[in-house]
């Protein structure tokens, strides 16, 4: 048996908790063994989790460059936020978006708090189409904020007590670092007003996300500004989610297990590089599709791994008829 | 100089409350039982004497309170340039809403019979002097709530939290029989 026979039969399910506990230990905790993989991580490695964090969401660097003075900005210095996006760039085009699929702590605890919601035998939530369509473009609204407050303070319109406005209302800046017992991210600012209403928020929503993410699979990833940001740029990703549209009978088992309740993975016979803004990259429609090479994963121009007969069978538990 | 802060870091920045301290060094090696005074922008301040290792303790003064009457001074002065050039607003740099700053002065003296001869004159002792500026802000905890942080959780967790409630619940259609009458 190949290596690509035996990946195409793997047990993705099995394969992606191990490989999300790891990289949530690594990220969480590995700053405690001194491993620091810089600040320009394409995932929620949160840059408050001061005790364990071994590398930077590339989001808090963001913000504080582009709030420098609006002279220095434009200047020769300003390269300096073009040498962080390369670097974003660089760890990003490896795995596109299957770094919040397969990486994010964040992600990996909102699979966790599914799991928690499985165990109660509590249904999930789901949009409507309508909802789905409402809600889509608020990820868009929080990369506007995150680039255009900075921007504003940069250039004196805003006090800087609006600075990394998306970091203050992010969960994972209240999460994350209580995983390492650290509780000081849990508080509202009343120094000012822009600090009380971005801490309050963020508190609020740290509040929202837990409970959405016990009722709805992946609640938070449908707002995250990180999956916009990434998909601006998957297009020069090495790593890439295809559809062979004539093989598909659109039986809609891939939307059916979408986390992200994406129907063009589906309804899409035409499209073939199928990858859309909220998807996460978890290959679990890969997997859940019966059709030999309805759709497939793609590095660099080769497969390595392909939606197959054999491997929905295996992966669905069901006697073959051979 | 200023010894570091348990676990201090580029972020960190000195708050009331703080204890620093301070290692006086006399060619390389340190000093007990010099002077130190430290004298914050507000006029407080504290003489100590450095111990054997040569340290000096200070804890700083909570005296940078919001709504000062010489903060709001301040904040009503005309718009500047700052060093870049750009408008500077009034008031703290950086248009903080809060004073972010205050400075202190911490001054180190020390006294060594040295003869010599200075403009003519013969002297028996040498006195040395040294300065260092550095600049602390409020307490955080003064203006921080925790327990105002879990309330607001736990408002949008019950906000979630019930309106999914009743959504799922306005959703359940009630039973209803359908009988037909097939004669």
């Amino acid at each position: 048996m190949s290596v690509k026979h035996y990946i195409d039969r793997m047990n993705l399910r099995r394969f992606r908790f191990w490989f999300q506990l790891g990289a949530f230990v690594l990220l969480v905790y590995g700053g405690r063994v001194a491993i620091d993989l810089g600040q320009s991580l394409p995932t929620f490695s949160c840059g408050y989790n001061k005790t364990g964090g071994a590398g930077v969401c590339y989001l808090l660097p963001l913000q504080h460059q582009l709030a420098l003075p609006w002279a220095q900005l434009f200047s020769p210095m300003g390269f300096m936020i073009l040498a962080g996006l390369a670097m974003f760039l660089l760890w990003f085009i490896t795995l596109n978006k299957a770094w919040c699929g397969f990486i994010c702590p964040l992600g990996t605890i909102q699979d966790w708090l599914t799991e928690v919601r499985k165990l109660f035998g509590i249904r999930y939530s789901t949009y409507s189409d309508d909802q789905f369509k409402k809600l889509s473009w608020v990820k868009y609204v929080f990369l506007l904020i995150l680039i255009f407050v900075p921007l504003a303070i940069g250039g004196q319109f805003l006090s800087h007590d609006w600075a990394t406005p998306f970091c203050q209302l992010c969960p994972a800046r209240m999460v994350i670092p209580l995983l390492n017992g650290d509780t000081s991210q849990w508080i509202i600012d009343f120094s000012s007003t822009g600090k009380m209403v971005l801490t309050a928020l963020g508190m609020f929503i740290t509040g929202l996300f837990f409970i959405g993410s016990f009722l709805k699979k992946r609640f938070f990833c449908f707002f995250c500004p990180m999956g916009a940001l990434h998909y601006i740029f998957s297009k020069l990703s090495i790593f890439k989610l295809k559809k062979d549209g004539s093989k598909c009978t659109t039986c809609g088992d891939c939307y059916r297990v979408c986390d992200l309740q994406i129907k063009p993975i589906a309804d899409n016979v035409v499209k073939q590089d199928i990858l859309m803004d909220d998807c996460i990259l978890c290959l679990k429609c890969v997997a859940a599709c019966p059709e030999e090479g309805a759709l497939y994963v793609n590095v660099l121009g080769k497969t390595v791994f392909e939606s197959t007969k054999d491997g929905f069978v295996k992966r669905m538990g069901i006697e073959d008829d051979k | 100089m200023r010894l570091r802060l348990p676990e201090e870091d580029f972020h960190t920045r000195i708050q009331s409350g703080n204890d620093l301290q301070f290692n006086v060094l006399f060619k390389g090696k340190p000093i007990s039982g010099g002077l130190v005074k430290l004298e914050t922008q507000k006029g407080w301040m504290k003489t100590t004497q450095t111990d054997d290792k040569g340290i000096a303790r200070f804890q700083v003064i909570q005296d940078n309170f919001p709504k000062d009457e010489d903060e709001k001074a301040e904040a009503k002065k005309p718009d500047t340039k700052d060093q870049h050039g750009g408008k500077k607003k009034g008031g703290w740099s950086g248009g903080h809403t809060m004073p972010p700053e205050n400075k202190f002065l911490v001054t180190a003296e020390y006294s060594v019979p040295e003869t010599g001869n200075l403009d003519g004159k013969a002297y028996q002792h040498a006195q040395y002097s040294v300065t260092l500026t550095g600049s602390y802000s409020a307490n955080k905890t003064v203006s921080e709530s925790k327990q105002w942080a879990l309330l607001y959780a736990s408002g949008g967790a019950l906000t979630l939290g019930i309106a999914a409630t009743v959504y799922r619940r306005r959703r359940i259609k009630p039973f209803k029989e359908v009988s037909f009458d097939e004669r």
